[in-house]
């Protein structure tokens, strides 16, 4: 109904993101969508409501791997609805939103500072430690490990199709940590040496799994069979009301293909970017909310859902 | 190659070769491997084998139906008769007090004894010796099965010795004694020096610079693999695990402390403690029985299965004179009672072969699943 | 003042007792400091809660030096510097529910700064006092009362069970055994747990044989070999982990492992004075290393100078072993155990 709006959600979501590198899409989701609270006026709560739900399915079909980007909008949502039940001076609370807005992406930010402060014991001297991918969360943890004289190593995948490894490599350097960069084809080959796995997540399921950078999945499982421990670090605002059972299940990607002809170049790129790890492969989610077993992300989402 | 046969026909072709490979096996009066029944008589706790004239208790006094072990035979007191051989007496004195231990020991000893038996061997007027050494033999072999179970080595090496006999058949006395005994020297040094020897070969290519081997009890062939790699040079270390009543890995540790190499003692309930130190398990085996599985002391199980639990390679040194045909998949149905200990105190148990990551023998090394498979070769040899 | 120097001897001679290990066994050691807290609490006046707080966390750092593998005595003090937490908060709780609300959960990103301000309106320091020892008192009570740890117990046992345990030093376990026995008819195997506790193996099976119960000494070596035939393995504990692990008496990470290799259940018995806020991040400094002379015989004096010898107290247990905790407050799975944890225990006490 507010077709006509000159507010555009998606390009407010994406100039959230641009403007800063640190920014979690679903925290520039909901930031996108206070910046349109402030802009929307709603009249009455029904209003308000199917303004912030259209807005925020907008934003999700408008980009293509919109699962991270929901967990903040639908968590968002999910605020708004309760805060207008529960108290009487909703306007109050939404000119605090409003005001606030810009102090969400802090907060944010504080979550992975207490993240990497809840991790911290988990990163002992001595650790051979694979990375999957690049994270904020895991950066920030063995960021503060390394300032804290922690000696370790790392193993970072390449991490294709992303390819964020080099990234995170070049940065963990810089940091003075030991890294070695690896072809996402070895982890088979390095994991008997490794002591634990670190991981961030784009989001995480109802069931404690985790959705994240393609190749997780299989490096989680490779750990797995090795009995090494994996970390998923994650700020609750990822946790997201998903239960996946498998990767095909996240119907954002297109699929490989199958041909007989050598026409269409390979182009890893066209593939799916993310994939599922199941929560039995999980040994602890390291959360701004405490370090949690797997199931302890749905009891969360049950607080807030059906609470 | 029977593509082309019908199932009936395919059966009757099976039946045609199981009757005769029965044939030749009767013929044979048993093989290397042992046929299951024997291997079932000489560990037979259920069934109450022939134990010559000593006493007949069916059930252990104090019988209690919730002890996991009260099925076992209880040991019997060992009686002597006039044609015993005093080396066979007390070889089976000493194995009961556990004095001579070890499936590798009991068999050289017992050997040894029967050497000493054929030396001292009278054939009865009328007879010869190639004639009427097999009885005298078996009378002999009861009062060591009185002693203790026989083990599986001991067992196949009698069977051997049995058959070796009909070599000697038409010998003077003088001759078969001379040849029989060279036979058992040769034998012994053959599937047991020899075959070790191969296997500390093999072995020795798992121990590197800076690892941690964990053995558990005694085991003569770890011994030696563990020496060989101190004499190479390897700078490495050893963690024996041992466990009450027998204390063997105690003999292993003072061994290993005489080579100067760096040695840990623990006892078995520290296993998974260290564990995360050690690179290697090495163990020596009673036996491999035919579905892949090991039969070796009692904890041998718990080690193998801690350190599957940690991707930690379990290997089994194993001679395949301690290969059994029999079939086993609990250590209730064969075991052996240690003596003068708790109701409780078994000699074995039974390790699974998912545990086991490669069996070394002296024809190579394989898979705990390839068992059965050289079992069936060593049988089509001797057909 | 003399009831200030009254308590400091107090303090002084328990501190001796757990150096000395004069005072073991999880359940007297939290029992002990439970009793101590109350009359350090009753000793002094508090101006405020803060002040209270910070008193007996410099107390549990002293106890907590004193014998730093008795876990029970923090996790004790932990309960109750969370219920000095509650206690205080009381007044402020009914101004900012909502606050608090949000940060503990998901909705922690959207709280808006300024909404929930701490109250300074804290209790008076006489009712805060006496709401606090209330609190102790209540603590003391369900540490001495393992009923409910026994009840829940109860049913999970049937007739002709075979069960195997191997910590013999258990007094839980004797007293839940001898309970369930008035109820079912069960075999109990008790590991030898050579060479710690072959004295305790001995005499926790004589007395349940005095009670009728058919009991059998294992040889620790033994365990694999007879798992087939066990139903169920009961464990208890001297320490339950936040990740829903266990620190036990060495002797039972091995039986634990056959049971699960085996898929037999295994039930876990630990008074809630047995939870704790650590992750075994660090299993090795857990881990009480004991008397080597134990292992071998000091006759073998020449053979130990040339030997390492390793006696390790204890084991660590993972999560993925155990089947179900039964705590005071009922049954939960392992991987629940955070949770109750958390309800336990405030994370700003992790460190004391």
């Amino acid at each position: 109904m507010d077709d006509d709006m000159p507010f555009d959600i998606k390009q407010t979501y994406l100039k959230f993101l641009e403007e800063d590198p640190q920014l979690t899409m679903p925290v520039a989701a909901i930031q996108s969508l206070v910046a349109l609270l402030a802009d929307a006026q709603p009249k009455t709560s029904a209003e308000l409501i199917e303004v912030l739900q259209e807005a925020s399915q907008t934003l999700k079909d408008s980009v293509p791997n919109s699962i991270s980007l929901s967990a903040g909008s639908d968590l968002f949502l999910r605020f708004v609805v309760r805060n207008i039940h529960d108290y009487s001076d909703w306007e109050a609370c939404k000119r605090n939103l409003v005001e606030n807005g810009r102090t969400f992406a802090e907060r944010a930010k504080e979550s992975r500072s207490l993240i990497a402060r809840l991790g911290l014991p988990f990163v002992r001297d001595n650790d051979i430690i694979l990375v999957h991918g690049r994270s904020r969360a895991v950066h920030q943890l063995l960021e503060l490990a390394a300032s804290k004289h922690v000696r370790f190593q790392v193993y970072v995948t390449e991490a294709r199709v992303c390819a964020e490894g080099q990234i995170a490599a070049a940065a963990f350097r810089k940091l003075g940590i030991p890294t070695c960069m690896i072809p996402d084809s070895s982890v088979g080959y390095v994991i008997p040496k490794v002591h634990k796995v670190f991981l961030g997540a784009e989001g995480v399921a109802e069931s404690g799994g985790v959705i994240n950078q393609i190749g997780s999945s299989q490096v989680v499982m490779l750990a797995h069979q090795f009995k090494k421990p994996v970390f998923v670090l994650a700020e609750s605002h990822k946790f997201v009301r998903l239960f996946p059972l498998s990767s095909d299940d996240l119907t954002t990607e297109t699929p490989y293909t199958f041909t007989t002809t050598e026409t269409e170049e390979f182009d890893p790129a066209n593939g799916p970017q993310i994939d599922f790890t199941p929560h039995k492969y999980i040994t602890a989610l390291i959360t701004d909310l405490g370090v949690l077993t797997p199931s302890g992300v749905s009891e969360e989402l049950i607080k807030i859902w059906f609470g | 190659m029977s593509k082309d046969l019908t199932p009936a026909q395919a059966k009757a072709l099976k039946k045609q070769q199981k009757q005769a490979q029965r044939a030749a096996r009767k013929e044979q009066g048993g093989n290397v491997g042992g046929a299951p029944q024997a291997s079932q008589q000489q560990h037979g706790s259920r069934k109450h084998t022939a134990v010559g004239n000593v006493g007949q208790s069916s059930a252990p006094e104090t019988a209690a139906p919730d002890r996991p072990f009260a099925h076992l035979d209880q040991h019997k007191p060992i009686v002597s008769a006039a044609d015993i051989h005093p080396a066979i007496l007390n070889l089976a004195l000493q194995m009961r007090r556990c004095n001579v231990l070890g499936s590798t020991q009991r068999c050289v000893a017992m050997m040894e004894a029967f050497s000493k038996v054929i030396e001292d061997y009278q054939s009865p007027p009328g007879t010869t010796l190639g004639r009427s050494l097999a009885a005298h033999l078996s009378r002999q072999i009861e009062v060591l099965k009185v002693g203790r179970a026989l083990s599986v080595s001991q067992g196949n090496a009698i069977r051997w010795l049995k058959q070796h006999l009909s070599a000697v058949l038409d010998f003077k006395d003088v001759a078969a004694k001379e040849e029989l005994q060279l036979a058992i020297k040769s034998f012994v040094r053959e599937r047991l020096e020899v075959a070790a020897k191969v296997i500390v070969k093999s072995a020795g290519t798992h121990i590197r610079n800076g690892d941690t081997v964990l053995t558990f009890g005694h085991s003569s062939v770890v011994y030696q693999t563990l020496a060989a790699a101190r004499k190479e040079g390897k700078e490495f270390s050893v963690i024996c695990v041992d466990t009450p009543p027998l204390f063997e890995g105690k003999r292993s540790a003072v061994e290993l402390v005489e080579l100067e190499i760096p040695t840990s003692y623990i006892l078995i309930s520290a296993v998974p403690y260290l564990l995360d130190t050690v690179t290697t398990v090495m163990v020596g085996a009673h036996a491999m029985v035919s579905n892949g599985h090991l039969y070796s002391r009692v904890g041998t199980s718990l080690v193998a299965m801690a350190a599957f639990d940690r991707n930690i390679p379990m290997l089994v040194l194993c001679e395949t004179l301690k290969f059994s045909e029999r079939i086993q998949l609990d250590a209730f149905s064969v075991n052996e009672m240690i003596p003068g200990e708790g109701p409780n105190s078994v000699f074995y148990d039974l390790t699974d072969s998912k545990y086991i990551s490669k069996v070394i023998t002296e024809v190579g090394a394989l898979p705990a699943s390839s068992v059965p498979v050289i079992l069936r070769e060593y049988k089509t040899q001797q057909v | 003042m003399s009831a200030k120097g009254d308590i400091n001897v107090q303090i002084a001679a328990f501190t001796a007792q757990l150096q000395r290990r004069e005072i073991s066994g999880s359940r007297a050691v939290a029992l002990a400091t439970a009793h101590l807290i109350s009359r350090f609490v009753s000793s002094r006046r508090w101006p405020t809660a803060d002040d209270l707080i910070n008193q007996v966390k410099r107390l549990g750092r002293e106890l907590e030096k004193a014998q730093p593998h008795e876990l029970a005595c923090g996790n004790i003090i932990r309960r109750i510097l969370k219920s000095i937490r509650t206690v205080d908060e009381t007044v402020e709780l009914v101004e900012a529910v909502d606050d608090r609300e949000r940060r503990s959960s998901m909705f922690g990103i959207l709280s808006v700064p300024g909404s929930g301000d701490k109250s300074t309106d804290h209790m008076r320091s006489r009712d805060l006092k006496a709401a606090v020892i209330e609190d102790i008192q209540v603590l003391i009570e369900e540490i001495g009362n393992e009923e409910p740890l026994q009840r829940v117990g109860t049913e999970m046992i049937n007739d002709n069970e075979v069960i195997l345990t191997p910590c013999p030093r258990s007094v839980t376990l004797l007293d839940f055994f001898l309970k369930v026995a008035q109820k079912r008819s069960f075999t109990v195997l008790v590991t030898e747990c050579y060479p710690n506790g072959v004295e305790d193996a001995k005499m926790f099976a004589e007395r349940l044989t005095k009670a009728g119960i058919r009991t059998e000494i294992l040889p620790d070596a033994t365990v694999n070999a007879v798992m087939s035939k066990v139903s169920k393995v009961i464990i208890s504990p001297r320490t339950v982990l936040a990740n829903g692990g266990v620190i036990a008496s060495s002797g039972m990470a091995l039986p634990c492992l056959a049971a699960k290799n085996f898929n037999k259940p295994v039930l876990v018995f630990a008074g809630s004075y047995k939870l704790s806020l650590l992750y075994p991040f660090d299993v090795e400094r857990l881990i009480e290393v004991g008397n080597s002379g134990k292992v071998i015989d000091f006759a073998d004096a020449d053979l130990m100078d040339k030997l390492e010898v390793t006696n390790p107290l204890c084991d660590y247990l993972g999560p993925e072993l155990l089947d179900i905790i039964i705590t005071t407050d009922g049954g939960h799975p392992p991987n629940f155990m955070y949770r109750i944890v958390l309800d336990n225990y405030s994370t700003q006490d992790q460190i004391l």
